[in-house]
């Protein structure tokens, strides 16, 4: 299935919320996506990347190279507290809006 | 913020960024090959890797940097192509954004910059007002009946010139007689030893002053034995000698005339009497300069018969337009006459530009034909406007510092703060500003119909043109 277009942002939010279930390289954390959204989201390099060094920009991620269980070096990436607090404060936005375009289908519906 | 600063230190560290980012998205494929098998799809990838490489590398706003440092590159290659064009923009902006410059150190130092104190837009001074005389000093018997009142705390003060040394060659200085409570009011502190007090000012206590910052440096060498330091003051005959007991913050420097050297108690003689007392005073929180005018005023009226012949009133203004009142409306006439010649600068220089635009067709129309877009055409022409405007203000700062002595010197002493006109920081950064605004205002329209032309026609046409500048 093609990537959806996410909300700008949301796939940061995405990121964010499979490192905290510890750090991991691009490859893992698209496959994490894919894997917690039983299939539906396919997350493609070219949004990948861009996506990740925005949470370097924005500190809300670090990055250090490791050596994988295959013995190959890859680049780690780690929640700071700082990213921490944005996942919650993200969330919490999401789900605001989300909500809120919710209210305004409902009467679409049947 | 964080996200700045990351950008900031990402400027230096943009290669072995860069390294980073190919291995990780080698790894990236590689795992990918492996896990799905398919080997051969994973090396085309490699082709758009490239693409999600500088998709990544966006992020950081390399791009946007790069450019603007490109852009002004090639502007100052520009300049030096054509220095009769260059020179001209250059002085036309340098003389009117010196003159822009001169004026605006001027203003802000007389008008802009705030008062020293603490809350001075609750600082008045307090008239007498009677029918022929709007604004007169006030008795010192009225002075003092009028401190014990809940609106405004208040303090007097006298001018005075003072011979300060021994014979044969005293000197003059300028100086105050200050009550305790001035001070207060000001609410300022010693840069050494103590403020005067109230306690100083009983008759037949020891006679202390305090000195003004330059008094110190000049005449006493900036000692940090300042204070006890004895300060002969002839008085008539005599000479008393004072005992130092602080230094004055240039920031008490409140009179309109020359900035005072001397501060010596307040003790109500015949000459204070005679001439009236200053009062300045601080409006205390929770009332207004109207309602404390009012309570004053009503004090005032009752005090009548007691203290004059005639009925006086009292009228409170504040200190900041006292201080500012004869420049203020002078520095605005001024200013608008400057923002003409500004506008005239501007439309000059913009009528060069036009000028030249017409003569760079070929150079354009080549840019665009490798592939510059209209926008990043136009980035680059107002870039190049953005360059000559910040030579012009280079031009314009120098011309100002050298002449800001001159026109200090025009400037009346009696003008509030005239010895801090000087070109200083906050000069400098009108400079920058008014610089980058005239580079908006003649480098728009130029850059605009530059980016606009039709090139690829232009181009084709002006091949053939016989001395037309090659592209560089």
């Amino acid at each position: 299935m093609a990537d959806p277009k996410l909300v700008h942002g949301t796939l940061e939010l995405l990121i964010l919320q499979v490192l905290t279930r510890g750090e991991m390289h691009g490859y893992g954390i698209a496959q994490r996506i894919q894997a917690a959204s039983d299939d539906a989201l396919k997350v493609e390099e070219g949004s990948l990347y861009p996506a990740l060094q925005r949470l370097l920009l924005k500190g809300w991620a670090k990055a250090e190279w490791a050596t994988t269980e295959r013995n190959r070096q890859a680049r780690y990436y780690k929640l700071t507290p700082l990213g921490r607090k944005q996942l919650g404060e993200e969330v919490e936005e999401f789900r605001r809006l989300t909500g809120a375009i919710e209210k305004v289908l409902r009467p679409l519906e049947g | 913020m964080q996200e700045l600063w990351n950008r900031l230190r990402a400027l230096f560290q943009r290669r072995s960024m860069d390294r980073d980012l190919a291995r990780e998205i080698e790894f990236h494929l590689a795992m990918k090959a492996e896990q799905t098998g398919h080997g051969l799809a994973a090396r085309r990838a490699i082709g758009s890797s490239l693409a999600w490489r500088e998709r990544a590398r966006d992020v950081w706003g390399w791009r946007a940097a790069d450019e603007a440092v490109q852009d002004a590159r090639y502007a100052l290659r520009g300049i030096r192509r054509t220095p009769g064009f260059a020179a001209a923009a250059i002085l036309t902006l340098g003389l009117s954004i010196g003159a822009a410059t001169l004026m605006f150190s001027v203003a802000d130092a007389t008008v802009l910059r705030p008062f020293p104190f603490p809350e001075p837009d609750r600082v008045v001074v307090v008239w007498g007002t009677t029918a022929k005389l709007p604004h007169a000093y006030l008795d010192p018997g009225v002075y003092e009946a009028l401190r014990s009142n809940q609106a405004v705390e208040l303090g007097a003060s006298m001018n005075a010139q003072y011979s300060v040394g021994e014979l044969p060659y005293p000197e003059t200085v300028s100086g105050m007689r200050i009550s305790g409570s001035y001070l207060k009011v000001l609410r300022v502190q010693a840069v050494r030893g103590r403020l005067l007090l109230e306690a100083d000012e009983l008759v037949g206590g020891p006679l202390v002053a305090m000195v003004s910052e330059r008094f110190w440096r000049s005449r006493f060498n900036g000692g940090e034995d300042i204070v006890g330091k004895p300060l002969p003051i002839r008085s008539g005959e005599n000479v008393n000698i004072h005992t130092i007991v602080g230094v004055m913050p240039d920031a008490a420097q409140t009179l309109e005339m020359n900035l005072r050297d001397i501060w010596v108690p307040l003790r109500i003689d015949a000459e204070a009497k005679q001439r009236g007392l200053s009062v300045t005073g601080r409006i205390n929180p929770g009332w207004t300069i109207e309602s404390a005018e009012a309570v004053l005023a009503a004090r005032m009226t009752a005090l009548g018969a007691v203290y004059q012949k005639e009925s006086q009133t009292a009228s409170v203004t504040p200190l900041s337009s006292e201080l500012t009142r004869s420049t203020a409306e002078g520095m605005r006439i001024l200013s608008l006459a400057v923002g003409l010649v500004m506008l005239i600068a501007c439309a000059s220089v913009a009528n060069l530009m036009l000028a030249r635009g017409a003569e760079r067709v070929k150079e354009l129309s080549v840019r665009a034909a490798i592939g510059a877009g209209r926008r990043r055409l136009f980035s680059q022409l107002l870039t190049e406007s953005a360059v000559l405007g910040l030579l012009g203000g280079t031009l314009g700062v120098l011309i100002a510092y050298v002449a800001v002595g001159a026109a200090r010197s025009l400037i009346p002493l009696t003008v509030y703060r005239r010895d801090l006109v000087a070109v200083d920081a906050r000069t400098l950064a009108f400079t920058v500003g008014i610089s980058l605004l005239a580079s908006v205002l003649f480098g728009l329209l130029p850059a605009w119909r530059a980016s606009r032309t039709d090139l690829h026609d232009s181009g084709r046409r002006a091949r053939g043109r016989p001395g037309a500048h090659a592209a560089s």
